[in-house]
């Protein structure tokens, strides 16, 4: 276990691209100083997009219907991320689940992922609309899915730990931290462990979902008022789809793909005019079935859901993911009302 | 004043003169209230009013009219000058919808109360017309108020059935000005500069759009795909278009309740430029939206004798 303050980590990084929170920016960016690096919390966005930028280019290509003019772009070369959280760790892994699994890999994410550091900070104070502790396996001081990972002792230092091959060698310079840093460390810890939400009810809910999903009483709150902008599915660090346009830049072309929101009409819309999901009814339903149904059934383990609460204290309209799961097992144990 | 705009609701209800009742609720989190739809009148001690009431719920007064209910809402002085702008509009009519107006102290942004005062840590959270405090810290609402509320004229509801509270004096033109002014001072260049900054930082969430009674296209602008009018990405001059495409389109319609910058999760200014737009169709064609519900808009009519400054 080694020591350090925000510079000295930062210097262990010397020669990579490394993104972080920039405060002004109100979302993750590249820094080139350790003075740079605000916090998580100061800002609505997770650190998703340092693996699935908001807008990536895919390819260039000189002539439309010529394959032999397209060129990649860039290839990513090793870079770090300062200030996931351990909910933000473990939704990369669920979205590399979606993205790489399977007879197909998405090589755009799987190089990212790949080349990327996570530095992973706990958690000794959750926010109030944290709940990671109320999934199997989470917490605030899970080191699931980082590289390094980071206990704040104080304002300035923090305890840090080499959670990977890679991350043990690049803070191998740091000085060993004292029995008495360790200490601090293990009492920030239980106060993370003690304070985080445990309360969200979270076992068997994929199933309790599946028999509420023709259940008007349960969905006719949260759809009146959804607005139907995409603030929870932008602001979340497991949503992940996108949609993929073509743009003409000077006498190019670009193909690339942007974040895109099951909320919004577009989404579902078809080339025939028809939509399968017409209304907010039907959009807010998704979001909430795949958050903690549908996605726990598809891939086994996990709700996609990891309790960040961002989603929670950025909705204009107080729709609360931590009530629906309450209600679902309330509408369950106690008849239809709830 | 909550329980006289219960009594109403309640009575509303009872009577069938409404299917559902418009109003607010507590939040699941500290500093917010929710939309709520109340049906059945046993459930009117749901609704709450204080400073928290931030969103325009005339938007949904509009969806719920033409989901064919009768439809009644609690309503400050921008919801009832919304209301008054969709029935000059033609969404509706006056006498589809029944409002409890209740003049409003002005309303206080919960982002803005999250970085004051941080997490509540269960402390007590007071927040009244005097002030909003968290334990021992307290500040007046009168001083955080949103950019919008702080130049508000017309706090008082224009268009209501029943009236709840004393009538709140709005500001004068002159107060109201003055942000847009200051704004105006600056260059071309500077505020070209300033605007493409702030700008810069949207997600495309649409929640600025979402949110506003005004923006009610069946296809908006920026989703349209033929003809394309914009790219979907993050380069900056698509983000610049999007937010000035969007105001463009509320010339003469805007409230100024200040929903769209209340939501926006990425805290893009829109209050100067939008009191900016007021305060010149009010120079230009004497009208300030959603006061006269007969008078449409400037931008959807014409007289004979329009100034045309822009021409001549």
């Amino acid at each position: 276990m080694k020591v350090g303050t925000k510079k000295e980590i930062f210097d262990c990084l010397r020669g990579m691209k490394v993104y972080a929170p920039v405060g002004e920016k109100l979302r993750f960016g590249e820094v080139k100083s350790s003075d740079e690096i605000g916090s998580p919390e100061s800002i609505p966005l997770s650190p998703k997009e340092a693996f699935v930028p908001q807008d990536e280019t895919l390819f260039f290509y000189d002539r439309p219907n010529d394959p032999s003019s397209i060129k990649e772009p860039a290839d990513v070369e090793r870079f770090a991320v300062w200030g996931l959280h351990p909910c933000d760790a473990k939704a990369m892994q669920l979205i590399g689940k979606v993205y790489t699994e399977g007879d197909y890999v998405d090589t755009y994410f799987a190089r990212r992922y790949e080349a990327s550091v996570k530095i992973v900070i706990g958690c000794p104070n959750p926010r109030e609309t944290c709940f990671c502790g109320s999934f199997d396996g989470m917490g605030p001081f899970s080191e699931t899915g980082s590289d390094i990972f980071l206990i704040p002792l104080d304002s300035e230092r923090f305890l840090v730990k080499g959670t990977t091959e890679i991350g043990e060698k690049l803070i191998a310079s740091l000085p060993d931290a004292t029995d008495e840093d360790i200490a601090r460390g293990e009492e920030q810890k239980k106060h993370g462990e003690d304070t985080i939400d445990r309360s969200v009810p979270t076992e068997g809910l994929e199933n309790t979902m599946q028999t509420l999903f023709d259940n008007e009483d349960f969905w006719s709150d949260l759809y009146h008022r959804c607005l139907g902008c995409g603030i929870c599915t932008y602001v979340c660090p497991s949503c992940y789809c996108f949609d993929i346009q073509d743009e003409r830049v000077g006498d190019k072309y670009r193909r690339y793909r942007v974040w895109d929101s099951c909320q919004f009409g577009l989404f579902t819309l078809e080339a025939s005019g028809h939509n399968p999901r017409p209304t907010q009814k039907e959009r807010i339903r998704q979001r909430m079935m795949h958050k903690l149904s549908f996605f726990k059934l598809r891939y086994g383990d996990d709700q996609l859901c990891v309790g960040c609460g961002r989603c929670v204290s950025e909705c204009p309209v107080g729709i609360d993911i931590r009530d629906v799961a309450k209600r679902a097992d309330a509408f369950i144990k106690g008849g239809s009302n709830g | 004043m909550i329980e006289k705009i219960r009594e109403i609701a309640k009575s509303w209800l009872d009577e069938g003169k409404v299917d559902v009742i418009i109003g607010y609720g507590e939040g699941t989190t500290p500093f917010t209230t929710k939309p709520i739809f109340i049906t059945d009148s046993a459930d009117v001690s749901k609704l709450v009013w204080n400073p928290l009431c931030r969103l325009n719920l005339a938007g949904y007064v509009r969806r719920e009219i033409l989901s064919g209910k009768k439809v009644g809402v609690i309503a400050k002085g921008c919801d009832s000058r919304s209301i008054g702008l969709l029935i000059s509009e033609k969404q509706f009519e006056r006498k589809d919808v029944s409002i409890i107006g209740v003049p409003c102290g002005g309303m206080v942004d919960s982002k803005t109360l999250r970085k004051e005062f941080g997490e509540s840590n269960g402390e007590r959270v007071i927040a009244d017309w005097e002030k909003i405090s968290v334990g021992d810290k307290s500040i007046p609402t009168k001083e955080i108020l949103s950019n919008a509320c702080k130049i508000c004229r017309y706090p008082t509801p224009i268009h209501y059935d029943e009236l709840v509270g004393e009538k709140i004096e709005g500001i004068s033109v002159e107060e109201h000005d003055k942000p847009a002014l200051e704004m105006l001072e600056k260059s071309k260049p500077e505020r070209w500069e300033f605007y493409n900054k702030e700008f810069s930082r949207c997600i495309r969430c649409y929640a600025c759009r979402q949110a506003c009674p005004t923006c009610y296209c069946d296809e908006c602008f920026v989703d349209s795909k033929d003809p394309k009018w914009m790219e979907k990405g993050q380069h900056p001059t698509d983000l610049t278009l999007w937010s000035l495409g969007r105001i463009y389109h509320q010339i003469g319609r805007c409230v100024e309740c200040g929903s769209c910058e209340s939501v926006c999760p990425m805290d893009i200014p829109f209050t100067e430029i939008l009191a900016g737009m007021s305060k010149r169709v009010r120079e230009l064609f004497d009208y300030e939206s959603g006061i006269a519900v007969d008078e449409p808009p400037p931008l959807q009519t014409f007289r004979y004798d329009d100034p045309q400054e822009f021409i001549m």
